[in-house]
């Protein structure tokens, strides 16, 4: 046991004190700032008053460029191609003979990556609420008036929802926060079948061009297929908060079938990780 | 083509008695991709205190043995142990060996002495000051705070050495460790090794392209060729001591040398320098020449005998 968190602690430095999370402080300020130019100038245009910064992040997970391709194929690329580069340059090697067996190197790949999605996640939701402060959003935790689906029937510009309608009384950050742990779930469950495909595949190119091209694809085929069954199969449209609203989409995905759906693709990917790894040469 | 011979030469630093277990004991060993076979009926035996090189141009198999030897990869056929462990399972503990890889990479953001005692870390079997003084052993300074990333590839291969023989293990595999060092360098991890085997009683596998510099410090040579392991050399051994290049001062001296009965004369290096084999020892051998009539220019012993059995494994001219 001690041996195991001495790998995933040494996992963890060399995660964390890599210089590809300044990529990601990059990504999470030019999404955040998108996100509240969009946010601020709809908010104005509809004529609703104010917006808060939480009302900026709210957006920011609901629109599938910023997510599918940018947020997600960041992630990937800081956190889910390290188990690929390490075979390639052999210092798998070096940890291996001292891990003593391969369950454990696995497990030390796993768990630092699936934390990583947490502290992706965090980072994002820091990073855009201070590009939405420097905006011009108010720091509120109440709800803005744009957050709970308000419509001024006298505006030019006919009102959207970027997100699901909040209720009165709605902690904001709570709720982004909460956004974010699901997220966190999404982005770890995919990172694990990302690190699990590189099992098999040892490239440390491999992870980012999958993710994109999988969410490339997925929304490809979410354009010509439009039958609501394709929903439930689609992961890039699980990611999304609204895609579960009845109040944003005609069908909407059930929230405890997306947990589901994610903690099965964690959960297998953990496993078919593991009994690959069991048999390949690394 | 099985080449594990029996061979009477005495090995520097091998140990005899209660711990004459051999650390490695693998036979038949091969190993196949798809219809390609890569490895095919290796046998190797390393004891502790002994040195044993593995030599063979690229893509030879060495890597894929060292992969099967440290367990990173299963053989698709063939038997043995390894520190213990049958090479055949992928199950219960690897066996912890020293590893040191060709080109290394490390954390790149810490500093050397970071890497190791992160590394050093896993198996609780060394601490910070085991880190400190093996930087020092292999030429580091210790208190060097500068990242690995802006290591040059000479203290890469340093850091790498330090790294697989920190946590004393009792067999090291090394795989290019020459590599991107400087002359002095060469000769200190030459010394190095030889010391890990002899004070040490490590066993250890080494592989590099320089033939002298694993002449001059292994125990018996393996050489591999088209995934086959074609002979043993052993540097140490008879037929080894007595290969020697003579030069004489005329034709006529040439044909006198061939009557002289404790010479065999071998080969040729020019118009009046011959390879010869010994029988006797040299003194002797030289006043048999005198005796017979032979003007001896020069005689010396012939160091390239590795060299010479590569040239013939490899079939190169």
């Amino acid at each position: 046991m001690k041996q195991t968190i001495a790998l995933i602690r040494m996992e963890l430095v060399r995660m964390f004190t890599s210089r590809r999370w300044l990529a990601g402080l990059l990504i999470w300020g030019v999404v955040g700032k998108l996100a509240a130019d969009e946010v601020g100038s709809h908010v104005r245009n509809v004529g609703l008053g104010g917006w808060t910064i939480f009302d900026v992040h709210a957006a920011l997970v609901n629109n599938m460029f910023f997510v599918g391709f940018l947020l997600l194929t960041t992630f990937v690329l800081i956190a889910c191609d390290g188990l690929a580069r390490d075979r390639e340059t052999r210092f798998a090697h070096i940890v291996m003979v001292r891990a003593g067996s391969r369950w454990e190197w696995w497990v030390s790949k796993a768990l630092p990556m699936a934390l990583a999605a947490v502290v992706f996640q965090a980072g994002a939701l820091g990073v855009t609420l201070a590009a939405a402060v420097y905006e011009g959003g108010t720091i509120s935790r109440a709800p803005s008036a744009f957050a709970l689906g308000e419509v001024n029937e006298s505006a030019d510009v006919a009102s959207q929802l970027f997100f699901t309608p909040v209720q009165p009384g709605t902690d904001m950050l709570v709720r982004e926060i909460g956004t974010s742990l699901y997220l966190s779930l999404g982005f770890a469950a995919i990172g694990m079948a990302v690190l699990a495909l590189t099992v098999r595949f040892p490239a440390s190119w491999l992870p980012g061009l999958v993710t994109v091209g999988v969410v490339l694809g997925d929304r490809i085929l979410g354009w010509f297929i439009h039958a609501s069954w394709y929903a439930w199969v689609s992961p890039s449209l699980r990611l999304m908060e609204a895609a579960h609203s009845a109040a944003v989409v005609h069908d909407p995905l059930p929230l405890w079938s997306s947990l589901v759906w994610w903690t099965v693709l964690l959960a297998g990917s953990t496993i078919a990780g593991l009994r690959m790894l069991r048999r390949v040469d690394v | 083509m099985n080449t594990e011979h029996t061979h009477t030469a005495p090995l520097r630093g091998a140990r005899t008695g209660t711990d004459a277990r051999p650390l490695v004991e693998v036979r038949g060993v091969a190993k196949v991709y798809g219809s390609k076979t890569v490895l095919d009926d290796v046998a190797m035996t390393i004891r502790r205190g002994e040195v044993v090189g593995l030599v063979g141009p690229n893509g030879a198999g060495k890597t894929t043995l060292i992969r099967i030897l440290s367990g990173m990869s299963r053989p698709s056929r063939g038997e043995g142990t390894v520190l213990d462990r049958d090479i055949a399972s992928t199950a219960g503990r690897l066996p912890f060996l020293g590893l040191m890889v060709e080109r290394p990479m490390f954390i790149e953001t810490l500093s050397g002495r970071r890497n190791l005692e992160l590394l050093f870390g896993i198996r609780g079997a060394a601490d910070g000051s085991s880190a400190e003084s093996v930087l020092e052993r292999v030429g580091l300074d210790p208190s060097d705070r500068k990242p690995v990333r802006a290591y040059s590839l000479g203290m890469r291969q340093r850091l790498s050495l330090a790294q697989a023989i920190g946590e004393r293990p009792r067999l090291v595999v090394l795989d290019e460790p020459t590599n991107g060092l400087d002359p002095q360098g060469i000769i200190e991890m030459r010394s190095l090794v030889r010391e890990l085997a002899d004070r040490d009683g490590m066993g250890v596998l080494l592989t590099s392209h320089l033939l002298t510099e694993v002449e001059a410090v292994c125990d018996r040579v393996v050489l591999i060729h088209g995934g086959r392991a074609q002979r043993v050399y052993a540097p140490g051994d008879a037929e080894a001591r007595g290969a020697m290049l003579l030069e004489v001062a005329s034709p006529e001296d040439v044909g006198r040398v061939a009557s002289v009965g404790v010479v065999e004369v071998v080969g040729s290096g020019g118009p009046l320098l011959m390879r010869i084999r010994v029988r006797e020892a040299v003194p002797d051998v030289v006043r048999a020449l005198v005796g017979a009539g032979v003007r001896i220019e020069a005689i010396h012993r012939d160091g390239s005998g590795l060299e010479r059995a590569y040239m013939e494994t490899v079939g190169a001219r």
